[in-house]
């Protein structure tokens, strides 16, 4: 089972209007992570991120339009599902998320002390390496709180959505994956679904926020409707874990 | 004729509870026709806005036109117990302007039924009217293909509701007293703001359920063009040396499209 080699890896780098940057996100996993394929999602952009990535030799799906962060993952998930990977890992577009992290997120999820389903790379397991603005870090605090509650492990980045999953996650996230701002939910769903949930200290590049550091507005909105989502989630039913046949949940 | 003065009624009771905050409440101690305590009386003392007070009798009103100027509030003592004979100026006590709470109106001078079933047919003809026209337009809709039957079936299905009410107008009483609601225009809006709250919150369903098909559609789309540029040979169709093209393994496993329609 630790013998990883073997495993069919894909890197999903969802990608909205990166162009300039792609090209090195592509290339920091191959020089980190050779073994992983690298499929870009190119969510509606209107620059020449899809052009970049292909002549990085990525494969590239281009959404006709804009799906959100959500339905760009979950085209990630599906094309993961119908090649026969077995590992899918996100890393965004953006150069936020470090590739250098992903051999230690891979051996996480498979020679951890448990194994787990889906491992994801926490920023604030330690210093975060970097000044989060405030806000930002009050409503991780809340979403960390109430997940860790929810189910019952600690998890400190719930927002982080630099995370790894095995075939069992790829298979759920393909048929079912949150829309708007589905990091927080993704975790419900995991958990739900009873896959084990481990995270790993990283450190990440500051980027990214820039753009994500949403207007006050849009945050209580992100708060508001994760909370209900994940409110509303705990009534969903909970199927079984997705075996090898895909059930309809 | 009630019916169809109910809601400026309801309105204007409304309005002459809220708008004058000095309002001064005057009370009727005599039953004579004039004289210190009648109402006759009260009303020319009453300034605009005020309420008079009627104790449980029988009250004649014969200056019905004062009350209309002034805008003031009769209030009885029970539908049972307090009467008002309209010996002049009856009109007044179905005038916007003059609301008349806890008290009968003696029939003798009632306003004319001639007069209500003539408001009351006007409006069951306004009614008819509407009611072929949205029955015209929807057919229209579906004749040109941009309303599908269901859709329709429910729009005419309403027509028909409105029909049926404002013809047949017992029943819209009769469907307001089961529900405990005094004025048959206001069980009509109720019921309207029901059906409405209903129809948009089915329309809010089926975006979400339209948006969740689109958001798929476009996923098959993107994975149809990568599939057929790397077909072409136009685009990468895979990264590593050794890693199967699109295409090379196969299951179908595409998620079903998780929706189901029944009509």
């Amino acid at each position: 089972m630790a013998d990883t080699a073997e495993l069919r890896k894909l890197a999903i780098v969802p990608a909205l209007n990166e162009a300039g940057m792609v090209a090195r996100v592509i290339r920091d996993i191959r020089r980190h992570a050779p073994d992983f394929d690298v499929v870009v999602v190119d969510d509606g952009s209107a620059d020449a991120t899809a052009a970049e990535a292909e002549a990085e030799g990525s494969v590239v799906i281009r959404h006709p339009y804009n799906l959100g962060i959500g339905g760009a993952m979950q085209s990630g998930y599906k094309y993961a599902l119908r090649y026969g990977y077995d590992v899918a890992v996100q890393v965004d577009g953006d150069g936020q998320h470090k590739p250098e992290y992903l051999p230690e997120l891979l051996a996480a999820l498979h020679t951890g002390e448990d194994e787990a389903d889906m491992v994801y790379g926490s920023r604030f397991r330690g210093d975060p390496g970097y000044k989060v603005p405030l806000g930002r870090r009050i409503g991780n605090l809340i979403f960390s709180l109430v997940l860790s509650a929810i189910t019952r492990q600690r998890i400190t980045d719930p927002t982080s959505g630099f995370r790894m999953t095995n075939r069992r996650g790829i298979e759920l996230f393909a048929r079912d994956y949150p829309h708007d701002y589905p990091e927080v939910e993704a975790l419900l769903m995991l958990h739900a679904h009873r896959l084990r949930i481990h995270e790993v200290q990283v450190r990440m590049n500051a980027r990214g926020f820039g753009r994500s550091s949403i207007d006050y507005p849009r945050s209580a909105y992100y708060m508001v409707k994760v909370l209900l989502a994940l409110f509303v989630g705990l009534f969903r039913r909970r199927p079984v874990p997705v075996e090898a046949t895909a059930s309809e949940s | 004729m009630k019916r169809l003065t109910a809601l400026p009624l309801a309105l204007a009771c409304l309005l002459a509870t809220v708008a004058p905050a000095g309002a001064e409440t005057l009370r009727v101690t005599s039953s004579a026709e004039d004289g210190p305590g009648s109402l006759g009386q009260k009303i020319l003392e009453a300034g605009p806005g005020d309420v008079i007070v009627l104790p449980p009798g029988s009250y004649p009103l014969t200056n019905g036109d004062t009350l209309i100027e002034q805008g003031n509030t009769l209030r009885g003592a029970g539908v049972e117990a307090t009467t008002i004979v309209p010996t002049g100026g009856g009109g007044a006590l179905v005038d916007d302007a003059v609301t008349v709470e806890d008290a009968r109106v003696a029939d003798a001078l009632q306003p004319s039924d001639e007069e209500g079933s003539g408001i009351e047919r006007k409006a069951q003809i306004v009614a008819l009217i509407a009611t072929l026209a949205i029955f015209l337009v929807v057919l229209e809709l579906v004749r040109r293909r941009r309303l599908v039957e269901r859709y329709a079936l429910l729009w005419m299905g309403a027509a028909v509701a409105l029909l049926v009410l404002s013809i047949w107008t017992d029943l819209l009483g009769e469907i307001a007293d089961a529900m405990g609601i005094q004025e048959p225009a206001n069980a009509i809006f109720i019921l309207a703001f029901g059906v409405v709250f209903v129809l948009l919150l089915h329309f809010s369903v089926a975006t979400s359920r339209l948006g969740e098909e689109t958001k798929i559609l476009a996923q098959e789309t993107a994975r149809l063009d990568l599939e057929l540029r790397v077909a072409r040979g136009e685009a990468p169709g895979s990264n590593g040396a050794g890693s199967a093209p699109p295409g090379a393994e196969q299951d179908e496993h595409d998620p079903p499209i998780a929706t189901q329609r029944d009509g």
